[in-house]
């Protein structure tokens, strides 16, 4: 099965109203964006204090929750009214995610993390795929073998950076990825994350309270009383580095 | 899908939680195993030999001539002719091993039990003298099984000659039940003790994997992956556990019945049969279903929740 690579389509959002429900509280209205427009393979920070809705919006953008509101589109795609098993597809094949806490899973390799989503769709990997992820894994440098259990934090998130490019995904979307990584760490990871998309002409969205990892990227926005508002004029893209 | 590797994975993480988990399991399958086979095995021992109509056999022998392989040194009565056989009366432990002999055999019996022949003017009933009961053939039949002790501990003695049918079965009959009864109560408070623990463990599980459940259901697998990697977890611990816990019960029946064999001077030998493989097969599926609850809860709590634990 070839991995589908539609890449430099925009993601657009209108009249984006979402509300963080808590267990046992009544919902709290978080999200009230009039318009972004993110283009096809960009960098963007959304950056703002924690509660302020970043994750409600990286989650909204990967199908993972609904907005009580409004329409999230890629391209032709109307992402908001995916049923759940569309919602599922749109992550596996669109969509890379990069978490906070890694979510790798101990006991398994840095190599069979990398491949996990593949398992989720299909019983062998195909040889071109498993050069892939070991290409990728060369790439963040962290060897295939061993438990991941092992490796350091930044090694864990190197890894799951891998994990998320591997399926090619049009859309890279990654939660505080440098925020439980100590300043080196948290600068090889930026990177990586950064040249990793740009070789793959993947469009990343980063929600970051971190300013280095917001001043590597081609632009950003603060979440401001729920709305994204530009953090000054996106810079010029830089040109395309070492391709992964 | 190919949950496979994750499966491994999971289970490999905690080696000894899952031996603990079948271990548990395993115990729980023996003891059933052994107690089951143990309680077969008595029933058919006491079913005792097959008697054939027809053939010569000595009544305190218990079967037919041609299969005693000594004869017996003192035989006690003339062989007779199996005559027919009775309609087998029920009770699980003594199926139809009495054997009804003429009472003329017992008055002929060798010196010391008496001819039983009673003069016309002798008196047939209580009160009995000592001197004539000392001689009298008679048939005590008690009331209950209490009663059948009783007369057998007071009657029991070097110038008594006789059977007493509650000896015969006493002393299996003690054994058995008790064997049976610990059987029994032990399984019983280890199938309590395992339900708990396994409860347990499925707590612990669910709370320690609602995280990687959700990263799961965020990087893109469909709920049935995520249900078939929590089910296929769970049914592979109670497969093994099963598995071994058979292999354990054949072990145990077969000590059980060398051990109370030997004490009681019976031939048992239990085996694993068809009943035994039922009664695993029937925990074999009911644990499966059982394995599927705790992945069922994960899934109805949308991942965007679950990943927002920390």
């Amino acid at each position: 099965m070839a991995l589908r690579t539609v890449t430099g389509i925009a993601l657009e959002a209108r009249g984006l109203r979402a509300a963080f429900t808590e267990r046992g509280r009544a919902p709290r209205s978080i999200l009230d964006v009039r318009q972004f427009r993110i283009e096809g393979g960009a960098q963007v920070a959304i950056c703002g204090p924690s509660g302020s809705g970043k994750t409600t919006l990286l989650h909204l953008l990967a199908g993972l929750e609904r907005p009580r509101r409004g329409s999230i589109r890629w391209g032709e795609v109307e992402i908001t009214t995916f049923p759940e098993r569309a919602a599922d597809r749109w992550r596996r094949e669109t969509v890379g995610l990069v978490f906070q806490q890694f979510h790798l899973f101990p006991g398994l390799s840095a190599l069979e993390n990398v491949l996990l989503p593949l398992r989720f769709d299909r019983w062998a990997i195909e040889p071109v795929l498993r050069a892939r992820a070991l290409k990728l894994l060369e790439r963040v440098g962290v060897r295939p073998a061993g438990d991941v259990a092992d490796l350091s934090r930044g090694e864990q998130q190197r890894v799951a950076a891998a994990r998320a490019l591997l399926r090619k995904p049009a859309i890279v979307l990654a939660d505080e990825p440098t925020a439980s990584l100590d300043r080196d760490a948290a600068n090889v990871v930026a990177d990586l994350l950064s040249s990793l998309c740009r070789g793959a002409n993947a469009t990343l969205v980063v929600a970051t309270h971190d300013p280095s990892l917001a001043g590597r990227l081609d632009g950003a926005y603060d979440v401001v009383d729920g709305d994204l508002r530009p953090r000054g004029p996106f810079a010029v893209r830089p040109p395309l580095r070492s391709a992964a | 899908m190919n949950p496979l590797p994750l499966v491994a994975a999971e289970l490999r993480r905690n080696p000894s939680g899952c031996a603990a988990v079948v271990a548990l399991i395993a115990v729980a399958v023996a003891l059933g195993v052994a107690l089951s086979a143990q309680e077969r095995a008595w029933r058919q021992a006491s079913a005792g030999v097959e008697l054939t109509v027809g053939v010569m056999m000595r009544p305190a022998d218990d079967m037919p001539l041609e299969h005693r392989l000594e004869p017996h040194p003192h035989p006690p009565v003339a062989p007779l002719p199996i005559a027919g056989r009775l309609e087998r009366s029920g009770p699980p432990w003594n199926g139809n091993r009495a054997n009804l002999i003429p009472v003329e055999a017992l008055w002929s019996m060798p010196p010391g039990a008496g001819d039983g022949r009673v003069s016309a003017s002798s008196r047939v009933g209580p009160p009995w003298s000592d001197a004539e009961l000392r001689s009298v053939p008679a048939v005590v039949r008690p009331l209950a099984a209490g009663d059948a002790d009783r007369v057998r501990q007071q009657l029991r003695g070097r110038e008594t000659a006789a059977l007493f049918p509650i000896e015969v079965h006493d002393q299996p009959y003690v054994e058995l039940g008790k064997v049976r009864d610990l059987l029994y109560s032990v399984t019983f408070a280890f199938d309590g003790l395992l339900v708990t623990a396994i409860l347990l463990v499925i707590v612990a599980v669910l709370s320690s994997r609602r995280q990687s459940v959700g990263a799961l259901r965020a990087l893109g697998a469909p709920p049935a992956f995520v249900f078939v990697t929590v089910w296929l977890q769970g049914a592979l611990l109670i497969g093994a556990g099963v598995l071994f816990g058979l292999g354990l019960g054949f072990a145990l029946a077969k000590a059980i019945s060398a051990y109370v064999g030997a004490q009681l001077g019976f031939a048992v030998d239990a085996t694993i049969g068809v009943p035994e493989l039922a009664f695993a097969a029937a925990l074999l599926v009911a644990g499966s279903l059982f394995a599927a609850a705790p992945s069922l809860p994960l899934l109805r709590v949308p991942a965007a929740r679950l990943l927002r634990l920390t």
